[in-house]
């Protein structure tokens, strides 16, 4: 899909943009490779100053922005890129009278295809995303669901390399959560595309992306890799245990295995470096005749990691 | 009966040819209590039923004690934050709940108290001497939160209460609704982001089809739930070794083994057998075990066997 | 036989995606399809298409009468006319211009409906079910979207001017002697078409402002029907009370009818005994009407471009 040459789809240095006294982007520095990247950030972050500017709907005051190789600040750039993204809104929106085919196929053909290819390419993404005899109908009578999966397919018609998506789980229940995040899950992985999802749902952000960006006041406050940023901090394992637990903590004290902190009957334990894996607890507690009803690394959630960016102290 | 929060006999209500609710027979002891349901179940029917603003088509609906339909002495002890916003634009959130509150009957002086109390509870300290026109959607939710408990209710009901909040609120407005069971105020929040119920309680009333499916804390639900097998998920070094060895022990149903290796994952009718026996196999076979974690016992796959 | 299967759902596509261009013409095809797919509202096409079928056959008459010939269509009569018919055909061609200008300015209302029935929804509606979130976010200027807006509805007004003025002076042309509307009376046929242009750019120039700055389209109905009617009133009694013609100025329709009395030469048109006030004025005014609506138009399309 990609070759390993190929640009960064978004590629933002130093960008500002102000409306009258408020700065909405602060020497902003973004860079978006393929995958998929949470955009998370307390409301007023710049989240939306900033989708628009990926849609060519502004012109930055300083700094330079690539976005899927076109150039904001020129009028022609602005135009060229919206060809290269598609944008899945946050709000409830669909264009009046019209059935779901009819509604893509012209957006389609907005977005330069031909009247046969909008056709034939509507019908695919409608597929794609499973709207099946429904798309015949207007779509004003359509479910949350269905309202979702349209704006979803509306955003993939002309196959954009990159996708920004709002909120995609809006007011879905949980199987429609579930299968939109299948389908987002899909798309950054096996469709090799480059989202931007923006969402306050942490757990969504963790199922569907690699990578998350969390903005401040304007600027990116933190980025990485979701699996670099919840990292184990050590050799820490967090454990459930079950059936009588008094001779539990003597014999962790006797084995030499240190125990952070306890809440009934979890405990976080940091095993020393030599061991490699925690047979040694499980003999343990056989001979003790105490369960391990689970065990977990211990790792930061996103939570954390998404708290602590935000109450860093910026950079002199 | 006696002492209960909900408890509804024959419930139904429907809307011409469309049912609501059909014929719920329930008991909800109290405490914080998630409803959940997918779309078309009934939630906003049962909830509208519960919070005294329709009347049930047939059978009876009691809510601590009290007929909630049009009762006055209910509205009083009762806190609802609908999904829906309807905040007056023109004045500012303080106005706005102490507006409501002088409507429940409080004095002008205590109604402006108790709104600052409500509002500094819900985060909107700074904010509340603001017009909520120029709220976010996270504000006014939290506006209407301060509403819903600012007269100091015995019975919450929230419907979507998370929608719009960024994790940052999120997690306050959470911690707020523990510390509200804690001091004994009954919470009903309905929601379809499961993981955030989890977070909160573990009582859930489950509706699909206007019909009551499930009830009660998740765990105990999900042992009833025999005729799915426990899928537990084992990482170790020796995958191979260990999943041999769990296949004779008794109970288990299936082991599967990932393709990349030092993973399988093992589905078994006899869970406590399996963690009864799985510290003295794990000794004896010495395969690495590195975690151990159960995968269906949550909300989510609850929700799943159930709603399929 | 090789065996292959193709189970993926999503397929890249691999065409060209167009630059430059017409931009607006998907969007202008869209509207129109759109608007035409309600069956009822073509009834208001009715009562013009009616009239016109009357008129052509009353035109066409008229001339076989005069030229004393059988009705036939096409026939022709070869030979120079007799000179005591050809002043009664001059007066006849005056007859059937004065026809044609009266025909249009009972068309103009129709015309209104017409334009105001299909033009008050055009952005109306995409406001309220923000349909501007997915057009902007196309390679879409805001002149191509109001294009894409205006054009369909200058066709649809056009339909009930336009196409009529132009079938009934195709009958004349056919119907009269010698070709002799052509000759004669061929002024009156590009005259037409002028003034039909210039209702149709005004009346739709203003009902798509009145889309653009309300969100519901029985809004819009609403406000574009009663702005010409209260301009029509306003004028119509200011000019009375003062007695002063110029006040007429203030009815769009006052301003057609003078722009159309101006250009047909003629002293009386519709309810106006006379028209005293000045051509020109009048033409600034529509003029300013126009890119008034204009300014409004591109200054409610850059606003949903950016609030977007």
């Amino acid at each position: 899909m990609t070759s390993a040459s190929a640009a960064p789809v978004i590629e933002i240095h130093e960008l500002s943009k102000s409306y009258g006294s408020v700065r909405a982007l602060d020497k902003l520095s973004l860079t978006l490779e393929g995958g998929a990247v949470g955009l998370l950030g307390p409301n007023g972050a710049g989240k939306t100053t900033l989708i628009k500017l990926l849609l060519g709907l502004l012109v930055p005051d300083s700094g330079t922005a690539s976005i899927a190789g076109s150039n904001p600040a020129t009028a022609a750039g602005r135009l060229a890129l919206r060809r290269s993204v598609g944008y899945m809104p946050e709000s409830d929106c669909l264009i009046p009278g019209m059935s779901a085919i009819e509604l893509v196929a012209t957006l389609g053909e907005l977005s330069g295809l031909s009247r046969e290819d909008a056709m034939t390419r509507a019908h695919e993404v409608l597929d794609y995303v499973g709207l099946d005899e429904s798309r015949y109908r207007d779509c004003e009578q359509y479910s949350t669901g269905m309202k979702q999966r349209l704006k979803l397919a509306q955003a993939l018609v002309h196959d954009p390399p990159l996708l920004l998506l709002d909120e995609p789980t809006n007011g879905l229940d949980p199987k429609g959560r579930k299968h939109m995040l299948e389908l987002v899950a899909d798309l950054g992985t096996a469709q090799g595309k480059s989202l931007l999802v923006c969402s306050h749902l942490l757990p969504d952000v963790e199922r569907t992306c690699e990578r998350v960006v969390v903005l401040k006041a304007g600027h990116a406050a933190l980025e990485g890799s979701i699996a670099d940023l919840t990292q184990r901090r050590g050799r820490r394992l967090r454990a459930n245990f079950g059936g009588a637990l008094e001779p539990l903590d003597a014999l962790l004290a006797q084995a030499g295995i240190a125990v952070e902190s306890t809440s009934g009957n979890s405990r976080v334990l940091v095993l020393n470096e030599a061991e490699a894996d925690a047979d040694s607890l499980f003999a343990l507690c056989g001979r003790a005749g105490v369960r391990i009803e689970s065990l977990s690394e211990l790792r930061s959630s996103l939570e954390q990691v998404f708290l602590e960016g935000l109450s860093r102290e910026e950079p002199a | 009966m006696s002492g209960a929060l909900i408890s509804s006999q024959g419930l139904s209500r429907w809307y011409g040819p469309v049912v609501g609710v059909n014929d719920l027979t329930l008991e909800v002891e109290g405490g914080i209590v998630g409803l959940l349901g997918p779309n078309g179940a009934g939630k906003s029917t049962f909830l509208k039923l519960v919070a005294g603003e329709i009347r049930p088509s047939r059978g009876t609906l009691a809510v601590l004690g009290f007929e909630p339909f049009a009762n006055r002495e209910y509205f009083r002890v009762l806190g609802f934050c609908p999904q829906q916003d309807a905040l007056y634009e023109d004045l500012d959130a303080r106005e706005f709940v102490s507006f409501l509150l002088r409507l429940s009957g409080f004095n002008a002086k205590e109604a402006r108290a108790r709104a600052e109390r409500a509002l500094e509870r819900t985060g909107l300290k700074d904010a509340m001497l603001r017009r909520t026109a120029g709220f976010s959607k996270g504000m006014r939710q939290r506006t209407k939160l301060a509403a819903a408990i600012a007269h100091d209710p015995r019975f919450l009901i929230v419907d979507e209460p998370l929608s719009g909040l960024d994790p940052l609120v999120r997690s306050e407005m959470i911690a707020l609704f523990q510390e509200l069971g804690r001091e004994g105020v009954h919470v009903l929040i309905s929601s379809h982001v499961l993981h955030e119920i989890e977070s909160v309680t573990e009582n859930i009333l489950l509706l699909h089809r206007g019909r009551l499916l499930a009830q009660g804390p998740v765990p105990e639900i999900r042992k009833l739930l025999s005729r799915y097998p426990n899928k537990v998920d084992i990482r170790a070094r020796d995958a191979r070794r260990l999943a041999r060895a769990l296949l004779e022990l008794e109970g288990t149903s299936s082991v599967h083994l990932a393709p990349e290796g030092g993973r399988l994952s093992l589905e078994t009718f006899d869970l406590a057998r399996f963690h009864a026996e799985l510290p003295a196999i794990a000794a004896r076979e010495r395969a690495g075990i590195q975690t151990l974690e159960s995968t269906d016992a949550g909300l989510d796959a609850v929700f799943d066997y159930l709603v399929g | 036989m090789k065996a292959s299967t193709h189970t993926e759902i999503y397929r890249p596509f691999v065409g060209e995606l167009a630059r430059g261009g017409m931009r607006w013409r998907p969007l202008a095809q869209s509207t129109l399809r759109s608007a035409l797919r309600k069956k009822l509202p073509l009834l208001l096409f009715a009562p013009p298409a009616i009239a016109t079928v009357i008129f052509s056959f009353i035109v066409y008459a008229k001339f076989a009468v005069e030229s004393g010939s059988n009705p036939m269509p096409g026939a022709q009569d070869a030979g120079p006319s007799p000179i005591g018919a050809i002043g009664g055909m001059a007066g006849n061609l005056i007859q059937v211009r004065e026809m044609i200008v009266g025909f249009h300015m009972a068309m103009d209302f129709f015309a209104l409906l017409i334009v105001a029935w299909y033009g008050s929804g055009l952005i109306a509606e995409d406001v309220r079910r923000k349909a501007y979130l997915l057009y902007f976010a196309r390679p879409l200027t805001r002149i191509d979207y109001l294009l894409g807006k205006w054009l369909p509805l200058v066709l649809l007004g056009a339909g009930a001017t336009l196409l009529p003025g132009v079938v009934i002076c195709t009958v004349a042309a056919f119907a009269s002697p010698h070709w002799s509307f052509i000759t004669e009376e061929g002024d009156t046929i590009w005259k037409m078409l002028l003034y039909s242009l210039v209702s149709v750019c005004v009346q739709t120039s203003l009902i798509l402002a009145v889309s653009s700055l309300t969100k519901r389209k029985t809004h819009a109905l609403a406000v574009a029907l009663g702005f010409f009617a209260l301009t029509a009133g306003l004028g119509a009694m200011l000019a009375g009370m003062n007695r002063e013609p110029g006040w007429n100025m203030l009815s769009v329709f006052g301003c057609l009818k003078r722009i159309a009395a101006g250009l047909f030469d003629l002293k009386r048109l519709g309810h106006f005994r006379s028209f005293e006030w000045s051509l020109s004025w009048t033409w600034i005014v529509l003029g300013a009407w126009v890119v008034l609506a204009w300014v409004v138009l591109f200054w409610r399309t850059r606003r949903l471009e950016l609030n977007g």
